[in-house]
């Protein structure tokens, strides 16, 4: 068995969690470095759209006219502050607790099948048992939201089937499949599998990347599968992903088990 | 012409909205929160939703999910400044659940402008 230092015996780094929860909805801004990031967004947003719609309004030979694409990249600079300021925040926050793998996917299928397309179909498999990972409920939720989006939109106009697994991985298994440095006996194997129009292998190295996308403008912010490998990564997990072009795509998220009910 | 209905807590934020979808000669509807939003909400009047995301009272993801049960055809525009977990992820969500374009502020109302067009635009074919 493989062991990194300042992991408990139970596999769990620093604080044993304390309660488990899933995902219950509601959303209010920090109210410090995050609310302020939030809040200055907002501002920023109402200065760059004064700003151009009086670039809009003046004449083209208006000596005003470049004092308002100044503006707007002072917006765009404040911006990358904004953005520093979140990404801050988010490091210095930690709010993992021991949450059932189970509820959060089960919540993520049930907010999203109201809006699946006819022709898609979603089958589960998923065990009654609980299933619990050390991880902020919120983080787990995005994990899957982005993974069951992007099969949907692999499937979108030619329709298919998502099949959504849950199981757990003895201690063979474990050292058989994952192929980090292992921080518990036992890991829960969570599988997406599509039959969507797959990835093309040229594309198969960038898909992790942040802001990589093959979306339209607006239709996404390209930040999905570099969010799903992040957050995997900072719980302690692996992402393995085999895809046939036409054929569909797997994605299996590896995560270690803080405990498990029977 | 078109009924936008723009869902934002930030008066300054609508007011700048509001002020730029007139320019264009859209009828504008406000709601300065997620449960105004939905009381007021009237699926055969309203082509289009702009909603802030982080909100008090009913938050924007809610407010998403509620407003296309009533109205599916509906097209759906998600804004975020952030918050606690970064900007991309509360969008990340918001598009899984439903939003037909999503943008981080702050954006450019321009691309904005043009989207609403183009999502419309779609609306009106469907």
């Amino acid at each position: 068995m493989r062991r990194i230092k300042n992991i408990s015996d139970d596999g769990y780094p620093g604080n044993k969690p304390e309660k488990k929860t899933s995902y219950s909805g509601g959303m209010k801004p920090d109210p410090f470095t995050g609310g302020i990031a939030h809040d200055l967004n907002n501002i920023l947003t109402t200065i760059s759209g004064y700003a151009e719609m009086m670039a809009e309004d003046l004449p083209e030979n208006s000596p005003f006219k470049d004092t308002t694409i100044r503006i707007v990249s002072a917006v765009a600079r404040a911006r990358s502050l904004t953005d520093l300021m979140l990404a801050s925040e988010k490091q210095n926050k930690e709010d993992k607790i021991a949450v059932n793998v189970n509820d959060v996917l089960k919540e993520s299928i049930d907010f999203i099948r109201p809006s699946l397309p006819p022709e898609i179909t979603v089958n589960c498999d998923i065990p009654l048992t609980e299933v619990s990972v050390f991880a902020e409920p919120l983080q787990l939720l995005r994990v899957f939201f982005n993974l069951i989006t992007n099969a949907v939109h692999s499937m979108e106009g030619r329709g298919g089937i998502l099949s959504v697994g849950v199981r757990v991985l003895g201690r063979n298994e474990v050292k058989s499949v994952i192929k980090k440095y292992l921080v518990s006996e036992n890991y829960v194997a969570i599988s997406f599998n599509d039959t969507g129009s797959g990835i093309d292998t040229s594309l198969k190295g960038k898909i992790f990347e942040p802001y990589f996308t093959t979306k339209e403008q607006g239709m996404g912010t390209g930040l999905g599968l570099s969010v799903v490998m992040e957050i995997v990564n900072t719980l302690n997990g692996e992402v393995q992903v085999s895809s046939d072009k036409n054929y569909g795509t797997v994605f299996d998220i590896y995560l270690p088990i803080y405990k498990e009910f029977n | 012409m078109s009924v936008i209905l723009i869902i934002e807590d930030d008066r300054e934020l609508r007011e700048m909205l509001k002020t730029v979808l007139l320019r264009k000669d859209y009828n504008v509807l406000e709601a300065e929160n997620g449960k105004e939003a939905l009381i007021h909400f009237k699926p055969g009047v309203t082509d289009l939703v702009i909603t802030d995301l982080i909100m008090p009272e009913e938050d924007g993801l809610k407010v998403l999910i509620k407003i296309r049960e009533m109205k599916k055809s509906i097209k759906i525009i998600a804004i975020s400044g952030g918050g606690k977990a970064g900007p991309g992820s509360y969008l990340d969500l918001a598009k899984a659940l439903g939003a037909d374009a999503v943008f981080s502020k702050p954006f450019s109302v321009n691309d904005l402008l043009l989207k609403i067009e183009n999502l419309l635009k779609l609306e009106h074919s469907d």
